[in-house]
């Protein structure tokens, strides 16, 4: 067997066809180096090449072994799973939207959130670290904008109508992933690195968050939780500090405190604006700050009554009168605030006498179209925004076990993408999948306290089963991306060079 | 000898070689063949796995340099994280020998 044939056997075995040529160059260098020394020991150079290759031993053993350490991590099951979860929250999104003209608006966003899926998992990652440097910039551009009209909206020189507030919100769920990769974009990575990329990040959330605060909080809270919990998976992975160990007592402290107070600062940042802390005041006691039927804290309230009153299956059981008491805000307003509950069109014999009674009410009251002979419970439910009551809505219409079923589902859905991160061994990778993975998990467990009466700012959506047209593209990013990292984690060694501090070194 | 034994073993002189300098494959063995006085003397492809072994680990890193004769090659880096790995084996090799030496003197039976 010559050294092409040897190197052919080997390549034979490797499943991922673009290593061949690194590993073919290694091996071949490998034998010719050893075919010179036998040619200076008096062979001849056919006689060389020849003792060279059987010195390397069974080639397919070699190329079957290189390919076990070496070779794409697959996740089909996973994979088929999410774009079945994303196709039933198009489902479910069908069912809850009202006009079918929002359902085809739906349509064109999960048909290509599934294509960006799979564009991500199969070319997210290593395009995304050939291009890290743009992307950044890209991103630290949109985030310099997102400023500038900040800036310009409080001169008042411009008004911004109409724009989604979702492009502001996943605009700053995205500049976490800047948080990894500006801790491994630089070749040292130490705590005080990791401070001041903490400091950096909670300011720029701050700076943001008035752009549109009702929007931005819970975005500010989800990003910064991200960046926080990047953080300390970094440091138990001992990917912080530049050796790894922190050699003296007095460094291990400085590193420790630096952590902590990196740490401190983007948990801390969240209840630094008067705003910010309102937020929690409604999310903790939502009764003290009901003030109309339209408020979200009422919704919160709503849903805790109807809770306790739901069976563990079968669903919740009301009398029309208690549905009538419900929809119209009786039940709350009765003994507080009556001129907030809502008008009964059908109490009023023609539009004249309904007209005078809705233009005599000081407030602007709410108006229902049903009465005790018609009520549905569907009528009475929280559900103004689509569908941001996912869960509670099937706990009041199926009893708790299915809620919590539904629940459980989820949760397994994110155990088994955590367990995929976890098995990530290249630090970068590792980092940015983490970070996407908390993204996504902070974004659920906003919108699952959301449906148990505990709303903070605005609802995120439920990444795969909520209704979204931006969400659904920047999330199913996310997950791809996780899953990309995944894949080429065991074939990506050439990508960890560039983060590595040993480097730049010199023969 | 047992297998995981013997692969305990050279990828622990694998990193104790790379301990003091990077290096790369053919290096490794022919440091390893010097050092050991022709002991060590491994079927050479074998190496190659255990490196990319070691490498997926994250315990060296590689770098495509070229060497002082002009050549392009590719050196292994030993990282943190492979010299506390270094720590582990070096305490596993030892508890090793110790068995070793202790049923071979006849330790166990005094």
């Amino acid at each position: 067997m010559n050294k092409q044939e040897f190197l052919d056997k080997v390549t034979d075995q490797i499943s991922y066809r673009p290593l061949h040529p690194e590993i073919r160059r290694e091996l071949e260098e490998h034998m010719e180096d050893r075919a010179a020394e036998y040619e200076a020991q008096g062979l001849s150079s056919q006689e060389a090449e020849q003792r060279a290759v059987e010195a390397m031993g069974d080639a397919v053993s070699i190329g079957v072994q290189i390919n076990a350490v070496r070779h794409l991590q697959k996740s089909p099951v996973l994979i088929f799973l999410t774009i079945a979860l994303l196709f039933s929250g198009c489902a479910a999104s069908a069912y809850m939207f009202w006009l079918p003209e929002q359902v085809a608006n739906g349509f064109l966003y999960y048909v290509p959130g599934a294509a960006v899926f799979l564009i991500t998992v199969y070319w997210g990652y290593p395009l995304f670290i050939r291009f890290r440097k743009p992307i950044a910039l890209v991103i630290g551009a949109v985030l310099g904008a997102l400023m500038l009209i900040r800036m310009l909206l409080c001169a008042g020189l411009i008004t911004i109508w109409g724009m989604s507030p979702s492009f502001y919100y996943f605009s700053l769920l995205s500049a976490a992933l800047l948080f990894p990769l500006s801790l491994y974009g630089i070749c040292r990575r130490s705590p005080l690195r990791f401070f001041l990329a903490s400091a950096g990040f909670a300011f720029l959330c701050l700076a943001c968050y008035p752009l549109n605060p009702f929007n931005l909080g819970s975005a500010c809270l989800i990003a910064n939780m991200a960046a926080a919990g990047t953080g300390i998976f970094m440091m138990a992975r001992g990917k912080l500090s530049l050796t790894g160990i922190s050699h003296s007592l007095r460094e291990k402290g400085i590193t420790g405190l630096l952590f902590l107070a990196g740490i401190g600062l983007l948990v801390g940042s969240n209840f630094l604006s008067p705003g910010q802390r309102r937020g929690w005041n409604y999310f903790l006691h939502p009764e003290k700050n009901i003030v109309s039927k339209w408020d979200d804290t009422y919704n919160s309230v709503l849903i805790k009554e109807l809770l306790s009153r739901t069976p563990a299956l079968g669903g919740i059981s009301l009398t029309p009168e208690e549905m009538m008491a419900y929809g119209t805000g009786e039940w709350y307003f009765a003994e507080r605030d009556p001129e907030q509950i809502s008008l009964v069109r059908s109490d009023y014999p023609d539009e004249e006498s309904f007209e005078q009674a809705w233009k005599a009410s000081s407030t602007f009251r709410g108006i229902v179209y049903y009465n005790e002979t018609n009520v549905i419970l569907y009528d009475i439910l929280p559900q103004h925004y689509h569908n941001n009551y996912l869960i509670s809505l099937l706990i009041f219409q199926y009893g708790w076990i299915p809620g919590l079923l539904f629940l459980g589902l989820i949760g397994g859905y994110y155990l088994c993408l955590f367990s995929r991160i976890g098995k990530i061994r290249q630090p970068l990778a590792s980092s940015l999948a983490f970070c996407c993975g908390l993204l996504l998990l902070g974004q659920t467990i906003l919108y699952v306290l959301g449906n148990f009466g505990f709303q903070y700012h605005a609802f995120p959506v439920l990444p795969l089963l909520s209704e979204g047209r931006v969400s659904i593209m920047v999330n199913m990013f996310f997950l791809g991306f996780i899953f990309s990292a995944y894949r080429y984690d065991r074939v990506s060694g050439f990508f960890t060079h560039v983060f590595t501090e040993a480097l730049p070194w010199q023969p | 000898m047992d297998k995981r034994y013997t692969a305990l073993g050279t990828s622990m002189l694998v990193l104790k070689l790379l301990e003091k300098e990077p290096m790369y494959g053919y290096q490794i063995i022919k440091t390893l063949e010097q050092q050991s006085s022709q002991v060590f003397r491994l079927q050479e492809g074998t190496l190659y796995p255990i490196l990319h072994g070691l490498e997926q680990q994250g315990a060296v890193i590689s770098q495509t340099a070229s060497a002082p004769s002009g050549r392009i090659r590719k050196y292994y880096h030993i990282t943190p994280s492979g010299r506390k790995l270094l720590q582990e084996k070096l305490q596993e090799w030892e508890t090793y020998q110790t068995a070793v030496n202790q049923v071979i003197g006849g330790v166990l039976f005094e």
